[in-house]
């Protein structure tokens, strides 16, 4: 089994954590009470490998940080997005503000963690709110803003629904996939290398290595 | 209400007459775990202890009513818990009559983090089942939180301090069917009546001529039904916060930060064995953040429908003890309590986690998670507390925090004291400068990483750095300055010096100079190189007088 770690990221009351109860627990509170300092979950997902000859699914399972929106628990942040292998930003796409606060988390990630195999997602939440079809559209933010901005920066981008669903899994799988992919060819190559050692007893180091300091990270 | 003021049982209810007047030296140790008392069953003992801090009350005994309430069931109801508690803060923090607070009133001026508040006020409470109570409780706890901002607007709010706070309000608004106009209605309406009961008494504790209202009672029973008193919920509050929450109320979390080392201390004094496992020396203890910014009120939310949820007597205990390191203590005893499945968990996950800072953290809020529900290990938690009230004196650890902290001053744990709130107000200011000042510093060392001074001096301030190797570092220094003295060597490098110095002011002026610290260091590791020193001195000074003229 791969374990992946991976970090949510944005300003307040986005709704990270709902994304993630909506992953792990499939439900949804209107209103999921607010997150202090960080809340760890786990959830395991299957992937099915096309490549391989194999019709087994392989799981993978995410342990996943969920971070507190506040800017001043910004600094606890270094903490938990180190060795991450995958960020998900947040933002609210009826609110504008939050956009720009998501960009900075991105910038921030660039800066700091400086790991090309670092996969950042750009997440826009609350779609449900923004049903066209319907008068009350709150959109604020523009999908293509957004998936130009993502673009520019090679990240991910999804805008999804916690209340409903819509597109959550998605995210996680998508994500999987990748993660799974980079693993893989990590492997081969590192399999590649030293062919002649031992096959199936092979220690894979599922994470980046890391340095265990932690007065390493700016705070 | 009414079942409670004359329910004493009747096997004790004999000896109330003479149970008032020795009161205080019954209650330390009436109520401890290994009471006499025990003999009686639950509820005649909480009987009991409510008839005897009836008693208190009415007396106004002070230090007695901190014993009991860091006894068994704490201050046992809501109806006396809020009595209590006031009684208690607003002892501890005196808003004396004529100061600025009272006549603070107009103060409107919008918070910073107002927005904030309203984002987190609006997602309290999740509990709540019926829709309109909830919506009240918001408000309410909205409001007090923006007064309690606007009339200190040099706090900080956390998100966390709208769960302290909803503590405050879940108490008192017992037995209350609040509703916003009838409140300020029944307060002003029954103002005259109670203030011909008791004025002497609660005089001195009034922030305002209005509401000597709900002190006492057995007089007032009634009218503390029907009017909700939120300016003694707004006074209990900002004694709270200024007492025992300053430190979190910087705008950033080092304060807080420092308090949770304490944490890992007490581990390592319990178990040092344990303290190594978890890598505690080497990890921060931010899996703690939640509990202690919140006093637990963010695991153990507090509830209507649950009078004796033992959060309520975590208050009291912190309240009456007048400390906030019982919070870091009791987190330290709940990770003792949980140690061997701590261990277990963490075992099990050794492989799971590449780096040992995410496992510690995971495995402990893992394991923590389910004991949210577990009454009884709180229960038990509180039960070790109270039999071993950590009475080593927080000085110990001074090092660990500012010395204006809550831990420090206001909330260390020493019984019986009071401020001014002016006095209060000169040390959240004092918090507050040495707060930005750290945060200046660290961005200023962030810039220069290594800088060889500081880390010398470090070196030679910091405790941890045994005595033994100061001595030998400074025994070695002289050891080199000695052989170059008595080979003669100082005074052929004294050109060289000056020489050297000449170039470092032409060079500051024009803002060139960058290398201040190879000065010495050149020269020594020459000197270690070349044994033949008086040679290699002149042959230095010759070679740079030479290229002294091509410099200049």
């Amino acid at each position: 089994m791969f374990q992946f770690k991976l970090v949510l990221l944005g300003d307040s009351s986005v709704g990270k954590s709902s994304i993630v109860h909506r992953f792990v627990k499939d439900s949804f509170d209107d209103f999921r009470e607010s997150t202090i300092g960080a809340a760890f979950l786990s959830q395991t997902i299957k992937i099915r490998d096309t490549s391989s000859d194999s019709t087994e699914d392989t799981v993978i399972k995410f342990e996943i940080w969920d971070t507190a929106g506040q800017e001043r628990y910004k600094s606890l942040a270094p903490m938990y997005y180190r060795n991450a292998n995958a960020a998900l930003v947040v933002y609210d796409i009826t609110q504008q503000d939050s956009l720009s606060k998501a960009q900075n988390w991105v910038n921030e990630l660039k800066n700091k963690v400086g790991d090309e195999d670092l996969i950042i997602c750009l997440l826009g939440n609350k779609l449900d709110l923004c049903d066209s079809s319907d008068n009350g559209d709150k959109r604020a933010v523009m999908t293509d803003e957004a998936k130009v901005y993502a673009e520019e920066q090679d990240l991910l981008f999804y805008e999804v629904s916690a209340k409903t669903g819509q597109g959550v899994k998605d995210v996680f799988q998508s994500i999987g996939e990748k993660l799974y992919q980079i693993k893989k060819e990590e492997m081969l190559s590192k399999k590649g290398r030293q062919a002649a050692s031992a096959k199936d007893s092979v220690n894979v180091k599922l994470q980046r290595p890391s340095t265990n300091d932690p007065t390493s990270c700016c705070y | 209400m009414d079942t409670l003021v004359g329910a004493e049982s009747p096997s004790l209810s004999s000896s109330e007459e003479s149970l008032s007047l020795h009161c205080d030296i019954l209650a330390d140790s009436l109520f401890d775990e290994k009471s006499l008392l025990n003999f009686f069953n639950e509820q005649e003992q909480r009987d009991f202890k409510t008839s005897v801090i009836r008693n208190i009350l009415h007396d106004r005994n002070y230090k007695t009513l901190c014993t009991l309430g860091m006894s068994n069931f704490g201050f046992v109801s809501t109806p006396l818990r809020k009595e209590c508690w006031f009684e208690l803060l607003s002892r501890q923090l005196r808003v004396s009559q004529g100061s600025g607070y009272t006549t603070n009133k107009g103060c409107t001026r919008e918070h910073r983090d107002e927005n904030q508040v309203s984002l987190d006020v609006q997602r309290s409470f999740t509990s709540v089942t019926d829709e309109g109570r909830k919506e009240k409780l918001r408000k309410l706890l909205e409001r007090i939180i923006v007064k309690i901002l606007r009339r200190y607007p040099k706090l900080s709010y956390y998100q966390g301090y709208h769960d302290v706070v909803s503590v405050f309000v879940i108490v008192f608004i017992e037995g209350h069917d609040y509703d916003d106009e009838c409140n300020f209605l029944s307060l002003s309406g029954m103002t005259s009546k109670s203030d011909d009961n008791h004025s002497n008494g609660a005089a001195e504790d009034k922030s305002n001529g209005v509401s000597s209202s709900t002190t006492d009672l057995y007089e007032n029973e009634t009218t503390s039904k029907i009017g909700f008193d939120e300016d003694k919920l707004l006074r209990c509050v900002e004694a709270f916060t200024l007492l025992y929450l300053r430190d979190f109320m910087m705008d950033s979390l080092d304060f807080p930060i420092d308090q949770l080392r304490l944490i890992p201390e007490f581990i390592k004094k319990n178990s040092k064995a344990f303290y190594k496992k978890l890598n505690l020396d080497k990890i921060e203890p931010f899996f703690a953040i939640s509990s202690i910014l919140t006093v637990f009120s963010h695991e153990l939310k507090p509830s209507e429908n649950e009078p004796d949820s033992l959060i309520f007597q975590i208050f009291d205990f912190v309240i009456s003890s007048q400390s906030m390191v019982v919070p870091l203590a009791m987190y330290a005893t709940l990770i003792m309590e949980k140690k061997d499945t701590i261990i277990e968990a963490y075992n099990a996950n050794i492989d799971n986690f590449e780096n040992s800072v995410d496992l510690v953290h995971g495995v402990i809020q893992q394991v923590l998670v389910p004991t949210r529900c577990a009454e009884k290990i709180w229960k038990q938690i509180l039960e070790e507390v109270r039999s071993n009230p950590s009475r080593e004196h927080i000085s110990k650890y001074r090092g660990l925090v500012n010395r204006y902290s809550t831990l420090l001053t206001t909330a260390s744990g020493q019984l019986h004291t009071s401020y001014e709130v002016e006095d209060v107000i000169k040390l959240l200011e004092k918090e507050i400068a040495l707060n930005s000042k750290r945060k200046t510093s660290k961005a200023h060392a962030k810039l220069h990483k290594t800088n060889t001074m500081r880390t010398f001096a470090r070196l030679f301030s910091s405790r941890s750095f045994p005595l033994i190797c100061k001595v030998s570092i400074f025994v070695g220094m002289l050891a080199i300055f000695m052989k170059l003295y008595r080979d003669g060597s100082i005074k052929a490098m004294l050109p060289t010096l000056r020489i050297y110095l000449k170039k470092y002011q032409c060079s500051s002026f024009a803002g060139l100079y960058r290398g201040l610290n190879y000065v010495w260091l050149d020269p020594l590791h020459e000197l270690l190189k070349n044994p033949s020193l008086p040679r290699w001195a002149s042959k230095v000074s010759r070679s740079i007088s030479s290229s002294k003229d091509s410099d200049f």
